[in-house]
């Protein structure tokens, strides 16, 4: 029996249990956020200058596509310019709708700025290490978006100063999703090829390339409204009881710097 | 001094694997730096010397991970270990490409090993998260086969530091 126990892979194989153990009990929160403490400067300062890097080179790769991008975006610009006048002039209605009705405005939701220190990216899991915790008020659970209200993921952990956020590009995320120009829900999910996909729309339903993914607000897991990206391509076979479409998210994963976390 | 190095490189491979690899991804698919200098250690230096290194740099990747603690810890360790006997009992001595060939396998038998592994942590509660993969999909055994195969890349580039962990002394 000694033996058995003296052995270094059942010895290793009990103290890895041991601290799995530990762990579900708590008790290792405190040398965690000790390790993160630590860990969390450095992290921070390797992340930022690879990112620096991977974006001079990005921009030195595609400096032969400049012009075309500039064209591109001058048009978008355009028509973006047309789309806010009118959406000014629907949100003033909105307004005083409201005050007729005597309907409060809904509350803007309280949001916490967090600095991207580190990602996890394999087979099995898409995650983002956060410098923002527990002490500054973030949770489990919370909804994290970048700037214009795209969603990036989840908080899945917590530590005192730091979190572990799940990604929508993580092969074991699902979010409950709607076209926004039809209303026909379905959920979003992802493969490990960095691609998103809507799946579980029912064969029928008009759904086209351009049209907007956003968050349907269903199962509470997300709050309602928030940008996933656009339709790309739509793959429906006859046959099948759904029809599915590819998504061109909108985050931009490969350069995320800074997130916002729902309090 | 020198386990005190190793422990440092291990500790710098998880930070650089968070932190610098990611930009380095091939359809989302980063080298397993930790893993390729693990395993490394358990085959120039023996599983029975090595184990608490293994330990340690597993529980380094956990604390990264967003995936339930103890799960990549389990994994590296089974991988760690498997690939020492498999040494031992197929090949009289580590040369280069046996080392290569080790890691590759290495790295198919760690993405098996920590599939199973999240399965049954979901199975037996220890984990909420819900594993919606398919072991049988193709896009996950293609992304094994582009995991191993730039694990193996990079050993090529970490040939150099082979000298470090490897004794003078050691032969078969």
């Amino acid at each position: 029996m000694k033996r058995v126990f003296s052995h270094p892979f059942i010895l290793s194989l009990l103290i890895i249990v041991g601290l799995i153990f530990l762990n579900s009990q708590g008790w290792l929160k405190f040398s965690q956020d000790i390790f993160f403490s630590l860990t969390a400067s450095v992290q921070k300062i390797s992340y930022q200058f690879s990112s620096k890097v991977n974006q001079m080179t990005g921009s030195l790769i595609s400096l032969n596509r400049l012009n075309q991008e500039k064209v591109r975006l001058a048009e978008e610009n355009e028509e973006l310019s047309s789309q806010l006048v009118q959406l000014k002039e629907a949100a003033r209605e909105n307004e005083f709708l409201r005050q007729q009705l005597s309907v409060s405005s809904p509350e803007s939701p309280e949001l916490i700025l967090a600095g991207v220190i580190g990602c996890n990216s394999s087979f099995l899991e898409k995650t983002l290490l956060i410098n923002r915790g527990s002490q500054d008020g973030v949770k489990e659970g919370a909804a994290v978006i970048t700037a214009g209200n795209f969603l990036v993921g989840q908080v899945v952990e917590t530590n005192n100063s730091s979190s572990k956020v799940r990604l929508i590009l993580d092969p074991n995320s699902r979010v409950n999703a709607l076209v926004q120009e039809s209303g026909v829900t379905g959920l979003v999910k992802s493969n490990q090829w960095l691609n998103l996909t809507i799946d579980f729309i029912p064969q029928g339903e008009n759904i086209k390339e351009g049209q907007t993914v956003v968050t349907s607000g269903l199962a509470g897991f997300f709050p309602v409204g928030l940008f996933i990206g656009q339709i790309s391509q739509i793959i429906s076979i006859d046959v099948e009881i759904f029809q599915k479409a590819k998504i061109k998210p909108a985050v931009d994963f490969e350069n995320l710097e800074k997130v916002f976390v729902f309090k | 001094m020198k386990t005190f190095l190793i422990i440092l490189g291990l500790l710098l491979a998880a930070v650089s694997q968070t932190t610098v690899l990611p930009f380095l991804a091939i359809s989302g698919i980063v080298p397993n730096l930790v893993l390729v200098l693990t395993l490394l250690l358990v085959i120039f230096r023996d599983f029975k010397k090595t184990w608490w290194l293994v330990i340690l740099g597993g529980l380094f990747l956990d604390l990264f991970s967003g995936l339930s603690f103890g799960l990549i810890g389990l994994s590296l360790l089974t991988t760690a270990y498997f690939i020492s006997r498999f040494n031992q009992s197929i090949f009289p001595e580590a040369k280069f490409w046996i080392v290569l060939f080790l890691i590759g396998l290495a790295s198919l038998f760690y993405g098996l090993v920590l599939f199973g592994l999240a399965k049954l942590f979901v199975f037996i509660n220890l984990s909420q998260q819900e594993i919606y993969l398919s072991l049988l999909s193709l896009n996950y055994l293609v992304g094994l086969l582009i995991s191993a195969f730039y694990n193996m890349a990079f050993l090529i580039c970490l040939y150099g530091i082979k000298k470090i962990f490897y004794p003078a002394s050691f032969s078969k």
